[in-house]
This record gives structure tokens, sequence and C-alpha cells, in this order.
């Protein structure tokens, strides 16, 4: 099973099971959680067994229809199509986006094949992912971090920003260890107010949905100020850009005051083995990469670890293993550069591995995108938006079905065996792969692929400076847009929804979220409910020029006037978002949208 | 009949820890694994706070078994109340019957979910697979004596310490 921290050192014994009815013996013994199944191996399960599965590669016919054809015939196609556009346009008109939820091997496998045909585009990852991740570097900080799961076991303090608890539920024991083994135990939280992680939280630092940035920047100010983290190099500096900004916008931001956070900046500060764990899914989601910077720079200063935890199952390995191989480079694009490419023609042809752009993305670019390319080829487990643009899908298979290794949060390769039989035709990327170069390379393949070219790390920037002129102006262009508005518009900020991959709210295949799962809501002010006359329950729309959504709403006591939340992930709520490329993490940044809110008299959202 | 069934209870509990259960529904996914796409397991929702699952307590005194008119529900020798599928006419009257709600009222292959608390696993000496597969630990698998008469424990679960604020 894919689980992101702990695979088999979480004691899963041996699978044993037909494709259709897997079943699993739980070793209760192990190492760490004691036989847990983490989200990602109930996701594993849930789509080893889902009755929609691809089972054989299909091409679009002339009419247009997906068509069930052999693997050859489809491999031929692809091979002969790709081929004349590389001949045509040049390598650069290529481009490769890989899931996060890839092998090691298979990732470095496609990487691979990609420098044999020259084609400098390969990217892989979420979005969100990359921002999180590349935050961290660009903070150009050094900062130890958390390498296994029992130095979390230990800690006496901890921070969590984002919903951690969701994102990776195996670290659930060791974060409720740290809350409940001790009475003076802390464990503060910075997330959305219904997510999984805020419920365990010291309940005074909850800040402003949408606010979590501004309050690590504060927690930040506030332990410089207290004197901590004397011996970090850029302390002066952070402190110029802090105080630049101010504490008491800040404060507003965030809709906290410094003592509330003092008394855990402090605990984390001078208390042994503490630990601020990272990932996405705070209802801020436009520009994740500056709280990770900024947990980034807090660990540093209050000495302690740092965990990123990423969305993607394997982010960290595939990012790695594409990096062994000279990707990304300032040469290639990233995955939204690509999108932005295939809409101005430059990019004609895109591989996509499990990964789906429509999703991935807010706004229309993507599908418009998508629609404007040559070829499109999409190997996937699953029907998604992707597929049903794409010329050609590949099925793929998901982790148990295939042999590799993954890198977990931690860091460590972890050994994954072939615990199930693929259901019908579904391959490997990496026998994709291979019959791709063996069509199109012939003996090219088998011959000594030169070792990738030396290049500059073109997402490191070692400038805390511009984080804090980043956070500047995301606040301030916040700030301006909320108070600059036109009557009757408001500030949609598309909140991370607290629903977990792997427990049956991904595929709607278990019985248990079917009727469990909460409907799409937007959250309002109490005051801006009022002024509508709607109430919890009621149900509003949406509305920005060419989209419109309609929810039920859900008053939010804690939020700012004029400011909506809804669900990122909500198809409506995606097409009303906007974004713009951040130049320099070269991954997307969302731009707050003003959309008009109106009730709704009857009728279902 | 009584002394018969007190002979044969049940000498472990599922115990569910309230501080700690995330709501993650891992139980669900593997229950729902482990009985071939029936999740037997049944959810509780409690307002808008959490969900939790709510677990067959496989009573010394079962009302289902009691309430089912075709004797598909039975106590087997192992003490656990269990369901013979064939005999199952869907009736309901076992999940009204029931005073915990721990069996849904939603068919799944012709039968209302009830819990066996996994009978095959636990006879050979391990734990339900609900239990093995809490993320956060808050299942737990306790024996009877330890439970019974203690203030921490509350129809089924561990009463919360009051550290938990809920949104």
């Amino acid at each position: 099973m894919g689980c992101t921290l702990l695979i088999r050192s979480a004691g899963h014994g041996p699978y044993v099971g037909e494709p259709t009815l897997p079943t699993l013996d739980y070793d209760t013994e192990g190492a760490f959680n004691r036989g847990s199944l983490c989200g990602c191996g109930n996701l594993s399960l849930e789509l080893c067994s889902h009755p929609r599965r691809f089972e054989s590669p299909r091409m679009r016919d002339a009419a247009g229809v997906l068509q069930e054809v052999t693997w050859s015939k489809a491999l031929d196609e692809i091979a002969a199509r790709l081929g004349a556009i590389r001949r045509e346009s040049g390598p650069g008109s290529v481009g490769l986006w890989l899931a996060p939820s890839l092998s090691n091997e298979d990732a470095e496998r496609v990487a691979r094949f990609a420098r044999l045909l020259d084609v400098p585009n390969v990217d892989s990852g979420l979005p969100e992912d990359q921002a999180l991740l590349g935050g961290i570097e660009r903070a150009g900080v050094s900062v130890e971090r958390v390498e296994r799961i029992e130095q979390l076991a230990g800690a006496t303090a901890m921070l969590c920003v984002g919903d951690v608890l969701t994102l990776a539920p195996c670290l659930a024991k060791p974060v409720l260890d740290a809350r409940y083994d001790r009475r003076q135990n802390l464990l503060g939280t910075l997330a959305g107010a219904r997510s999984r992680t805020t419920w365990f939280g010291k309940p005074d630092l909850r800040c402003a949905p949408g606010g979590e940035t501004a309050a690590l920047a504060l927690m930040l100010h506030v332990a410089l100020l207290g004197g901590h983290g004397r011996g970090v190099p850029w302390r002066q500096s952070a402190l110029d850009g802090l105080d630049a900004i101010g504490i008491a916008t800040l404060e507003r931001a965030a809709a906290l005051r410094r003592d509330a956070v003092a008394s855990l900046v402090d605990a984390l500060a001078e208390r042994p083995g503490t630990a601020i764990l990272i990932g996405v899914g705070f209802a801020d989601r436009a520009r994740p990469d500056l709280a990770a910077g900024l947990a980034a720079m807090l660990a540093a200063v209050t000495d302690s670890r740092l965990l990123a935890v990423p969305q993607g199952a394997n982010a960290v390995g595939v990012r790695r293993a594409l990096r062994a191989e000279g990707y990304p480079d300032r040469a290639g694009l990233t995955g939204p550069e690509m999108l932005e490419a295939a809409l101005t023609g430059e990019l004609r042809a895109l591989l996509l591995f499990g990964l789906d752009p429509i999703a991935a993305t807010p706004g229309h670019l993507a599908r418009s995108a998508l629609g404007r390319l040559d070829l499109l080829v999409a190997a996937d487990v699953l029907p998604n938006r992707a597929t049903h643009r794409a010329d050609f899908v590949l099925p793929a298979c998901v982790a148990g079905e295939k042999h590799g290794h993954f890198t977990n949060a931690f860091g460590a390769d972890l050994e994954l065996g072939v615990a199930l039989r693929p259901p019908g035709e579904a391959r490997t990327e990496a026998f994709l792969i291979g019959e791709l170069e063996r069509r199109m390379l012939g003996g090219a393949a088998i011959r000594r692929v030169p070792e990738p070219e030396q290049r500059p790390g073109a997402l490191e920037q070692k400038s805390g400076g511009g984080l804090f002129a980043d956070l500047d102006l995301f606040l301030r262009l916040q700030e301006r847009e909320h108070t600059g508005r036109e009557v009757g518009t408001h500030l949609l900020l598309g909140r991370a929804d607290p629903a977990q991959s792997g427990d049956g709210s991904w595929t709607r295949h278990l019985s248990w979220p079917q009727h469990d799962t909460p409907r799409p809501e937007v959250s309002l002010a109490v005051e801006d409910a009022a002024e509508l006359g709607v109430r919890t329950g009621d149900q509003v729309r949406l509305r920005s020029p060419g989209a419109e959504v309609v929810l039920a709403v859900r008053t939010e006591p804690r939020l700012p006037r004029h400011v909506v939340l809804a669900p990122g992930s909500e198809p409506g709520v995606r097409d009303l978002l906007r974004w713009r490329l951040d130049p320099a993490l070269r991954q997307i940044a969302l731009d707050p949208v003003r959309v008009s809110v109106e009730r709704v008299d009857g009728g279902q959202p | 009949m009584t002394s018969a069934i007190s002979e044969r209870k049940v000498t472990k509990r599922i115990v569910l820890d309230l501080d700690r259960c995330t709501g993650c529904r891992a139980c669900g996914a593997a229950c729902h694994v482990g009985h071939h796409g029936q999740t037997n397991l049944v959810p509780g929702v409690v307002a808008d706070a959490a969900v939790l699952p709510v677990h067959c307590r496989h009573c010394e005194h079962a009302a289902c078994v009691e309430a089912c008119p075709t004797g598909a529900l039975y106590r087997e020798e192992h003490g656990f109340v269990r369901r013979a599928e064939v005999l199952c006419i869907g009736c309901r009257s076992c999940s009204f019957a029931c005073p915990f709600g721990a069996i849904g009222d939603e068919f799944v292959r012709h039968v209302s979910p009830k819990c066996d608390l996994c009978v095959d696993r636990v006879v050979a000496g391990g734990v339900p697979r609900c239990v093995a597969s809490c993320t956060s630990g808050a299942l737990s698998f306790v024996e009877l004596e330890e439970t019974v008469g203690t203030p921490e424990y509350v129809g089924g679960r561990i009463r919360s310490r009051g550290t938990t604020r809920r949104a």
C-alpha cells in the first residue's frame, strides 16, 4: 500500500487476495503504529477494487469517441504521433507531467526517457506541494528535519500548520501522544476551523480563517522580539522585514494577539525535542510557499525540528528522482508553465502520468489548455476530466500492484512489493515507457545514457528578504482588495477540504462517505449572513464574470466581514478562482477573487 | 437460557477513546475491505462536530437476537452475536431493537450491516480490523473486566477528559 509515511515500517503483514476482493492482514506488533492503515493505504484498497477502473487502452476515433484498442495499437499510434510532433516543432513542444504517486523507479524511467528524446519539459507533483516544498528551500535557512517518527512521539510542544492529520493520518498517534502524554504538553494548530487537526489544538491559537500565513509571521516576530534565535545569521534581516510589515498588521490579518502565541513560541524554543509540522490544507491556499518558508524560519529560530507533509503520496521521492536527472531546469517548463505554453501553441503534446491538471489547478486555464493540444495521453486508473479529453487513455497500476521504492515524508526510501494482480490489461508506467522507448528510439534506448548536466538550482534562492517582501505584498493585496472592494462584492478564498483521500471521499466507493460526507459549503461571516438574510443551511450563489456556483451557507464567527471561504476542490468554485505564475517558484499563486453573493430562494445546490 | 449465554459471553470489547478519535474513517474502510465490500461498522454522526464509529457491544442479553423473527441473528460458540445472511429477510427489526444504534438500516447485499467483531481474526488471537487499522490509537480491544464498573469507561467509550475542543 502506498502509505506516505511508513509503508512497511508500519508493520503491514503480507497481503492475500484476489484483484477484486483484496484482504489485508494487519501486523499489530508493527514498529511504529501497531499496524495502522493510513489514508493512502485505504485509497489503494479503494482504487484496486474500484468498479470504474480502466482495464484496457483506449484511443479516440475519428468521431471523437474513445474506443478500446490493444496496447500494441495504442503504443504504435502514440509513438508515431509523438515522433511527428517532435520532428516538426522540436523537443520543446512535448511535455511530461507526473503524479506524485509514481514510484521512484518509474519517475526515473520517465525522466530518462524524456532526456533521451531531449525533451526539456518534465514536472512532477501537485502545484501546491511543489510550492510547499519549494517555499522551504527558498527560505534558505538551516533547519533540522524530523527524520524518524519516534522524534515526534517524544515532543512536549508541537505546532501543526495545515490539516496534517488529514494529510497523513499515520501521524495521529505521535501527534496525539505529544498532546496528551503530559499535562503541560502543548499542541498548537493553525488550520481551518473545521479541520481534523484543529480539534486537538490549543483553542486560543485559532486564527481567522485565511490568516494562517500572517499568524506564522506573527509567531516568528514574537520569537525574534523575545530574544530567541540569537545564533541565526539572518536574524536582523528578518526582524527588519517583519518590522517593515508591522506587528499590528500581522495581528489584524491573523486575528490573533501577540500574547496569545507567546506561550507556544516560548515552549517551542525552550523545551527539548519540539517540532513544527506543515502541510497544505489550511484555509489560505493562496501562497503555501510563504507559509512554508515562515515555518522553516520559525523552526530555525526556536530550534525545533521541521516536517513537511505533502499531499502527494511520493511527492518527495518523485521530485528527488527528477532532480537526479536534471529536471526541472530553467530551459524546461513546470506543469503550470506547460499549460500556459499549450494555450499559446508552443506545447503540442502532453503525456500525463496519473495526474489531472484540471483538478490540480483552479480556474478555466487547464481545461482550455488541454483542449488546444494536438496530442494528449493520459495514463491513469480512473476516469477524470483529463482522461475525458485525452486522445489516448492507458490503464495504469496503483501502489500494491507494482514493485518499486517510495520515499516517505521523513526522507527514507521504502520498498513496496506486488501484492495484487492489476485488473484487465492495466500495466505499469515502466512498461509504457519501455515500449515507447523501443518504438521511438530502437537501439538508442539501450545505449548508455549520458550523465545529466549540472545545472544551478533554479528554485533555490537564498534570501529571506524576498520572502518578507512577498509577504508584505500578499498582506497588502488582501487588505487592499478587502477594504477597496465594490459595494456588494466579497473576497473569495479557496478553502482546502478536510476530506482525506483514503477515507472513501475521493472515489465515493466505500459506503460510509456516501451518506456522511458533508455537502460543499461556503463560509460567511455572521454579519454578512445577517445582511443577506441567510442562515446556516440556506443557499447562496457566488458569481464572478463568466462563472457562478450555488452552495449551502455556513456561518463562521471568526471570519472577517466581506470574505467568503469556499472549498477549492469543488468544480464550480475552482472555476471562480484565478491563478498566476509566481516568477520565483514557477508555480501557481492564487489571487483573491471578487465575487458577488446572492441569496437563492429554493432549489438545491 | 440466560445462564447458557453468560457462560459463553464475550471476554473482550472494543472501546473508543473519545479524545483520540480524529474521525479519519480508516476503521470504516478496513471494515469495508475486510467484509468483501460490506461496511458493518455504523457511523455515528455527532451534529457537525465529528463522525465516530458505533460498535456492536455483543450484549449479554441481545435485543437484536430477541427481535429477529427468523432466527437469522444468533449467538455463536465464541459468544459473538452473528447473522446468518441466508436467513435474513431484511425486516430491520434488529436495527430498531438495538439500543445503541449499532445496526444500521442501510441495506447492503439485502441485509442490514451487523458487526461480527471480525470473529475470524479474534478467534485466532488477533484484534478486529477496525482496531488494527485505527490511525490514532483511539480504538482498543480490552478485557471486559477492565471496563465494567470503571468510571473511565462509559457505554463502550473512554470518557472524554474534557481536553478536546471541537470546532
